[in-house]
């Protein structure tokens, strides 16, 4: 897996809205630094689009970081959503750790649940 | 009980080994195949898994070593060359020994043979005998249950990262066991400032349906179960051709699994709405247990229709004695059917009439189904004659490929066995005296590659299989110069080509001037016709000089009931095949002088040989005023057989003479008519070939 980059900006188009692009792996020793990328990108803005368009690999740590950063946005009335541009790596490690789904968690009140859609 | 399940082993395995060989011999052209690659490997992997489940250990062991090999080449990791082509034909010949010597008393396979290939199998591999080896062979040997569905809840302790263990890695293999749906449950997930990043807060329900029994699955958590919360719980067992097609209601499921009380199932169900909607709504159930109960709704759903879908599509393996008996049975049957109608129209009862009417209709249909259980396509025989010809090749320094056509062509099985000797003898000759070595093919401006080209298909109540081949074809004046020599034939006799090429047929026949270890061309080739005959069939040569000859081989479909001619002669009734037969015409006495002596009758133009059975036979008594010339054909020689009355149609079932009479000419069987009587069935071929030898 190539090294976790991870880059965060303001989208110009709109307000409020913050897009953090993960490039590379999301390893155990990378998910402190994504955390806290997660709880920053959340921070600053109303809205996170996380971009995972780049990523060449993330493990168990990145896909719970994942579905806390969504959980944590719906308490702080947020919205967060991911882009993976077809990213069949992420798409198939989530579904063979069964975090695909029909219908989102109880906290997903906004049905935005970011597995639903899938088969688990 | 346990035998019958080894037997049924045993068939089912010498079945795979007769498609391994045949994908082997295909595999040889198209190494690149992925899906031949496939077909062996799963082939082996099922021959392996079997015969460790009914206690052929030796077998799962050996074969455990080809299926590792192949194994490697379905993953790129080896090439498919003639030397790994050879050693698994030689693996696929070894398991059948192994197979054959099973159950039998005194030597088994040859263990040292067993070694050979596997020591040759291991130096193409690249890797020598290893420790691991023995582990790996065990492992085979473990004898896995019937297919059962697990609930399986893993919970890991939260700090499982740390000891560098991957749940995704525990999970993988629990998918290798089986059909596996695997939810994560992440209703526990903190949100993210509370979260530690490091720390492990998913847990999993996996439903697996597997044959591998609960401590393989056990046996996958061997190396975390201190550290983890492993719940195994058998759901459904699926050995039940019957079970039912809906699986357990939701709510039931909820139950088992202790994740709702009966009390809060009770308050649930006394709504009208749909059980897990409620039970959201209620806020007794959070979504990740009713997305896993729904998953394992789902799963054992799926996996009973895959199974039930499976169990339609299948056919049931019945042993061939059960058939044989049933065909003997029907047989009966269309005897005593011939009685009852015989009884009923000699009574002219209206009612009885009907009955036996509705009953002959019953039996030709009962007949024709029981026969049709036996029918076989004869494309398993063409596949073995495929390795047949590779051999001889690869022994003779030929080039050869051999092509098929009509493969799916349908034959009674025992047709099928028996038919198997006389075509091996025909094709081994055109391989070995034939098909010209590489050299003189290409100097007679051939390819240097040779064809036998094997078919097979339907004409009328027979199959006709012709063995072709693009070899240096008959030389008829070797064959003329050898007849005479042998005093088969006169030195002034003119014979047309047909007739020449029957020679070939003769006792002790042969134009080699060597006489190889694989065959004689016209060795044995009187053997090949006697066989054929005694399956009521014929054989007729072509052949071009240079170009080629032409084997075709007539058969009728079924050895056990025929339709067939009655005639009459005095008081005896016989039984003329009706496939044979052409039609028939009067004989009047004064035919008869006019022929002055000859045996020859004038029909349309054309004379046609006859032979008065009554004379042949020896009948006593006067024949009548008129009688009749029942005109056969055989092998497009067209000869009459003069009886007494010609009676109709019949349904003959054969029955075999006794010894005592096995070796009475003309006469291939006999049959039990309506009333009771015995009437004999006429060899036609032979007949013909008797008369013709002892003309002067």
């Amino acid at each position: 897996m190539d090294d976790l980059k991870l880059e965060c900006r303001q989208d110009p188009k709109a307000a409020g809205k913050q897009v953090l692009k993960v490039s590379g792996g999301v390893t155990i020793g990378d998910a402190g630094g994504l955390r806290q990328a997660l709880l920053a990108a959340l921070e600053k803005g109303s809205e996170l689009q996380v971009d995972l368009s780049e990523m060449t690999g993330i493990d168990l740590t990145g896909l719970q970081l994942l579905c806390a950063a969504h959980q944590s946005a719906l308490l702080g009335g947020k919205w967060l959503y991911i882009t993976d541009g077809g990213n069949m790596t992420f798409r198939d490690m989530a579904a063979g750790a069964g975090f695909r789904r029909h219908t989102g968690c109880a906290r997903d009140t906004s049905y935005s649940c970011i597995w639903a859609g899938g088969e688990s | 009980m346990i035998d019958q399940h080894r037997q049924a082993f045993k068939e089912e395995a010498y079945e795979l080994l007769a498609e391994l060989e045949t994908s082997l011999l295909e595999l040889e052209e198209r190494p690149d195949d992925i899906d031949l690659i496939g077909r062996v490997f799963r082939a082996m992997h099922t021959i392996k898994g079997s015969g460790s489940m009914f206690g052929f250990d030796d077998i799962a062991a050996f074969t455990h070593e080809v299926e590792t090999i192949f194994d490697m080449v379905r993953n790129g990791k080896l090439q498919v060359t003639a030397r790994l082509v050879n050693l698994t034909l030689a693996a696929r010949d070894q398991i059948r020994a192994m197979l054959d010597a099973a159950d039998e008393v005194g030597e088994g396979a040859d263990l040292e043979e067993s070694g050979k290939i596997i020591s040759g199998l291991r130096e193409l591999a690249g890797f020598l005998p290893t420790a691991a080896a023995a582990p790996a062979v065990a492992t085979a040997a473990k004898k896995p249950e019937n297919l059962v569905t697990y609930r399986i809840r893993f919970v890991p302790s939260r700090d499982i990262f740390i000891t560098g263990t991957n749940p995704l890695t525990l999970l993988q293999e629990l998918k290798e066991l089986g059909t596996c749906s695997v939810v994560a449950q992440t209703g526990a997930f903190p949100c993210l400032e509370e979260m530690d990043p490091e720390a492990c807060y998913v847990f999993w329900d996996l439903i697996l349906t597997t044959n591998q029994g609960e401590n393989a699955i056990r046996d996958v958590f061997i190396f975390v179960e201190d550290d983890c919360e492993l719940k195994i719980e058998q759901v459904a067992e699926h050995s039940q051709f019957d079970e039912p097609q809906d699986y357990k209601k939701l709510g039931m499921i909820l139950l088992e699994r202790g994740d709702i009380t009966a009390e809060e199932m009770d308050e649930v169900l006394a709504q009208q709405r749909k059980f897990g909607e409620l039970a959201l709504s209620k806020g007794i159930l959070d979504e990740g247990k009713l997305q896993s109960a729904l998953v394992e709704q789902r799963h054992v759903k799926e996996v009973r229709q895959e199974k039930q879908a499976t169990e339609a599509a299948s056919s049931i393996r019945v042993p061939a004695e059960r058939l044989d008996l049933l065909v003997n049975l029907v047989g009966e049957m269309v005897t005593v059917q011939a009685r009852l109608s015989q009884t009923a129209a000699q009574r002219a009862d209206a009612e009885l009439l009907a009955i036996a009417e509705e009953v002959e209709r019953l039996t030709a249909e009962l007949r024709d189904s029981a026969l049709n259980i036996r029918m076989l396509p004869i494309g398993s025989t063409f596949s073995k004659f495929k390795r047949l010809v590779r051999d001889l090749s690869v022994e003779l320094g030929k080039q050869i490929d051999m092509t098929t056509e009509g493969a799916e062509t349908e034959l009674d099985k025992t047709v099928i066995e028996k038919l198997n000797d006389p075509l091996v003898h025909l094709i081994r000759n055109s391989i070995d005296h034939g098909i010209e070595l590489p050299e003189a093919r290409v100097e007679a401006g051939k390819p240097a590659n040779g064809t036998v080209h094997l078919a097979a298909v339907h004409s009328g109540d027979s199959v006709v299989i012709t063995i072709e081949d693009d070899g240096a074809g008959l030389d008829k004046e070797a064959i003329r110069s050898k007849a005479i020599e042998k005093g088969i034939i006169a030195a002034t006799a003119e014979l047309s080509e047909k007739e020449l090429f029957g020679l070939i047929f003769a006792p002790g026949f042969s134009t080699a001037k060597k006489i190889s270890s694989v065959s004689g061309r016209g060795v044995g080739m009187d053997v090949v016709k006697r066989a054929i005959e005694a399956l009521r069939g014929s054989i007729d040569i072509s052949s071009v000089r240079g170009k080629g000859t032409t084997i075709a081989v007539k058969i009728p479909l079924t050895l056990a009931i025929i339709e067939s001619l009655r005639v009459q002669i005095g008081a005896d009734s016989f039984m003329l095949p009706l496939a044979l037969v052409d039609e028939c015409v009067e004989l009047t006495r004064e035919d008869v002088a006019r022929s002055h002596g000859r045996n020859l009758a004038r029909v349309r133009a054309q004379m046609i040989p006859y032979i008065p059975l009554r004379e042949h036979f020896r009948i006593q008594g006067d024949p009548p005023e008129i009688q009749q010339i029942v005109i056969t054909q055989v092998n497009g020689v067209r000869v009459g057989f003069v009886v007494d009355q010609v009676i109709g149609e019949h349904q003959t079932v054969i029955k075999s003479l006794g010894r005592a009479y096995r070796d009475v000419d003309g006469i291939s069987g006999a049959t039990i008519l309506g009333d009771g009587s015995v009437a004999l069935i006429l060899d036609v071929p032979q007949l013909l070939q008797s008369v013709e030898e002892k003309q002067p």
